[in-house]
């Protein structure tokens, strides 16, 4: 335990890490505040947006619908793009609700008739395209398929949470925006990697390597304590991370508006019954955790290494080897698809991971992703300690 | 304790640093000498269990060392040649810090801290940050950290780099000391680190040592060999270019040269009595490494 504190002194508990630490926490506070009023445009844009939303929340209203419909097409038309009608929507709260519900119907559409760009043929979806993809596997006799018992499942659930209610959600949706895929990775995994790289490799620089291991504790408590610290460290930043986002995104408007709102009000496929704020909570611990195997798996380079700059190098590297991945084509994307589906660039996308429909085919099984990726995790995580462990055995200072 | 070294190789990459390098110790203060490059700190480091050796046995009290390394760590004491401690540590937390890598209970960790940082005269200034110490008061603190478990073997490579001479002294009376009932392994390039104190010298040279013997082993080896020469400050320029000279003195218009030499070196010169130093600089300098 007294090895444990002084590791955690020397990794998080000095002077240059908190004052990193404090920078990070002023700078979550900036970008949570930032892409919350750039969404906006400014808190009375929000509070219109709000009156015009909360006017209409609930189930489908097909006057409000045409009405949205049509002034979203107009908009498109003068600005060409979706995109075009977003950027402009954010300065225009009235363009902005229009844009939200026009949004919301294409949810309600593809609810029952499956994605109006055409359906994936390996993942169908929408009740009908369902109804009759199930129809089918039952004529020809392969009720006992993998692609059965999914379909199955995922309709009943699909029917169970039933057609998508209007809801005004807004801040949540800029929250959840940034606390997964590039912006977490960038906002929080970047950060831990440069703060936990010197975990063993500064050893190395300071010939302290000598002295530790000769000593008695210096080939195994120590790792134990190291692990320690690093995976605090992790969890503190973390938290750092998630208490600047989302004290900059709704201070400026002082409201939790939508807490209590179900989760598929943003994350308009998730399989998972909760509410957005329990969906918060289940980010949070979530991203911790794939924070800490990740910790895990660095702390496991730095002791290879001797180079805090080329832990930290390879760290980055692992972090986007997902887009790294997708950038050689079509071809290496699919022949790695694990790497990517499992990645932490993926795995640190709460959203992804919970709120999709993603599921693997194990032993015909259907898993879903979820715990297909806690599985991985936990295994790379196991393999990195143990790992860590044989490594400073063996390690020498030669 | 005994300690025997049995054939150890040690090569890195093509490099042959050490070669069949064999040593036995028992109590007392052993002095490892040999010039920068020589091998010494990889020898040590190979004792001390932070390098493997490419080849070879360790042998304490009997057992093999690999086998029983935790144990052997914690009867080792080991002051490396560099370390640089952490930048945010105090001297007590850092004491403290390797006390606990050293399995010591709190309170006999405290305890030992107090009596070592006294003994090394850093009891003012252990609620300092180590970044702030002076080369001389890090040596006297990495001093102290081997000491702490109160070593069976003690392991000091160039300990007393960045002492001042008072310190030096005071660091030679704490080995002798401590070097009672215990084994002490002193690698350094200073002879007289190790002249007055040393039970036992080995030279090394190019990963090659010589046989373990006393000080005045290798003294005697030299006699005879030790010059005193008079000569003006002019013919000194000339003489040193192809002599190996030990120390110069000027008296009046002349200079006393000590000079190391097979043969009579100058038409002044008479022979002297050899020192350790002379020895050093008669296998180092003089005959260019040949330790054995």
């Amino acid at each position: 335990m007294k090895l444990f504190r002084f590791e955690l002194r020397k990794l998080l508990l000095n002077k240059k890490t908190l004052i990193t630490s404090a920078v990070l926490l002023a700078l979550y506070c900036v970008v949570g505040v930032g892409l919350s009023i750039a969404s906006f445009g400014g808190l009375e844009n929000y509070s219109v947006y709000s009156e015009l939303a909360n006017a209409v929340t609930g189930p489908y209203n097909a006057e409000q619908a045409e009405l949205s419909n049509i002034a979203y097409e107009a908009a498109k038309e003068r600005w060409g793009t979706d995109e075009g009608v977003t950027k402009l929507s954010s300065q225009d709260p009235q363009l902005k609700f229009d844009k939200a519900y026009y949004d919301y119907t294409v949810t309600v559409d593809e609810y029952w008739n499956g994605p109006i760009l055409g359906q994936d043929v390996d993942n169908i979806t929408g009740i009908y395209p369902l109804q009759q993809q199930l129809a089918e596997l039952t004529a020809a006799g392969a009720t006992g398929s993998y692609d059965y018992q999914r379909y199955s499942a995922q309709l009943e659930t699909e029917l169970a949470a039933g057609e998508p209610e209007f809801q005004n959600a807004a801040l949540w949706e800029s929250l959840f925006g940034v606390w997964g895929g590039v912006m977490a990775v960038i906002l929080l995994f970047f950060p831990i990697s440069f703060i936990i790289a010197p975990v063993f490799t500064n050893e190395n620089t300071t010939g302290m390597d000598n002295i530790i291991l000769s000593s008695k504790k210096g080939q195994g408590q120590i790792v134990a304590a190291k692990v320690g610290a690093v995976s605090v460290t992790c969890v503190i930043i973390a938290l750092i991370y998630f208490a600047g986002t989302f004290i900059g995104t709704f201070l400026p408007f002082g409201t939790l508006a939508g807490a209590g709102l179900p989760i598929r009000s943003v994350l308009t496929a998730s399989q998972i019954s909760m509410s957005i704020g329990s969906f918060a909570a289940l980010t949070v611990v979530w991203t911790i955790f794939v924070a800490i195997v990740y910790g895990a798996v660095l702390t496991l380079i730095s002791s290879k290494l001797k180079s805090q700059a080329a832990t930290f190098g390879i760290g980055i590297v692992i972090l986007l080897g997902n887009v790294m991945i997708s950038a050689l084509g079509t071809t290496v994307e699919d022949t790695l698809s694990m790497l990517i589906d499992f990645g932490f660039m993926n795995t640190a996308n709460a959203s992804a991971i919970f709120g999709g429909l993603t599921s693997f085919n194990v032993f015909g099984s259907v898993v879903p992703y979820y715990i297909m990726a806690l599985v991985i995790l936990l295994v790379i995580g196991i393999i990195a300690l143990f790992g860590v462990r044989i490594s400073q055995k063996y390690r020498t200072v030669a | 304790m005994k300690i025997s070294m049995n054939g150890i190789y040690k090569n890195f990459g093509k490099k042959e640093v050490l070669k069949d390098v064999s040593l036995t110790m028992g109590n007392g203060v052993y002095g490892l000498l040999g010039p920068n490059g020589a091998g010494k700190t990889t020898l040590i480091r190979i004792l001390a269990g932070v390098v493997r050796p490419t080849k070879g046995q360790i042998i304490i009290d009997g057992k093999d060392r690999e086998d029983n390394t935790e144990l052997f760590r914690s009867k080792i004491g080991y002051l490396p040649q560099d370390v640089n401690f952490y930048n945010d540590f105090t001297g007590l937390e850092y004491l403290q810090y390797v006390a606990s890598l050293k399995g010591l209970p709190d309170h006999e960790a405290a305890r030992k801290i107090e009596e070592l940082a006294d003994k090394v005269s850093i009891t003012a200034d252990l609620s300092r940050r180590c970044v702030t110490y002076s080369g001389g008061m890090k040596r006297r603190l990495g001093i102290a950290q081997a000491l702490l478990n109160d070593p069976e073997l003690l392991i000091l490579d160039e300990p007393t780099a960045g002492l001042d001479p008072s310190e030096r002294i005071k660091f030679r009376n704490i080995v002798s000391a401590f070097s009672k009932d215990k084994t002490v392994l002193l690698s350094t390039h200073i002879v007289s680190d190790v002249d007055n104190i040393a039970r036992e010298v080995v030279m090394i040279q190019d990963g090659q040592v010589s046989d373990m013997q006393t000080s005045k082993h290798f003294i005697a080896g030299v006699n005879g060999k030790v010059w005193y020469a008079t000569m003006n400050a002019d013919d000194l320029l000339e003489f040193q270019k192809h002599a190996v000279i030990s120390n110069v003195v000027p008296m009046g218009n002349e200079m006393a040269v000590r000079v190391i030499s097979d043969i009579k070196p100058h038409e002044s010169a008479v022979c002297t009595e050899p020192n350790l130093e002379d020895v050093y600089l008669y296998i180092y300098n003089y005959k260019g490494g040949k330790v054995a």
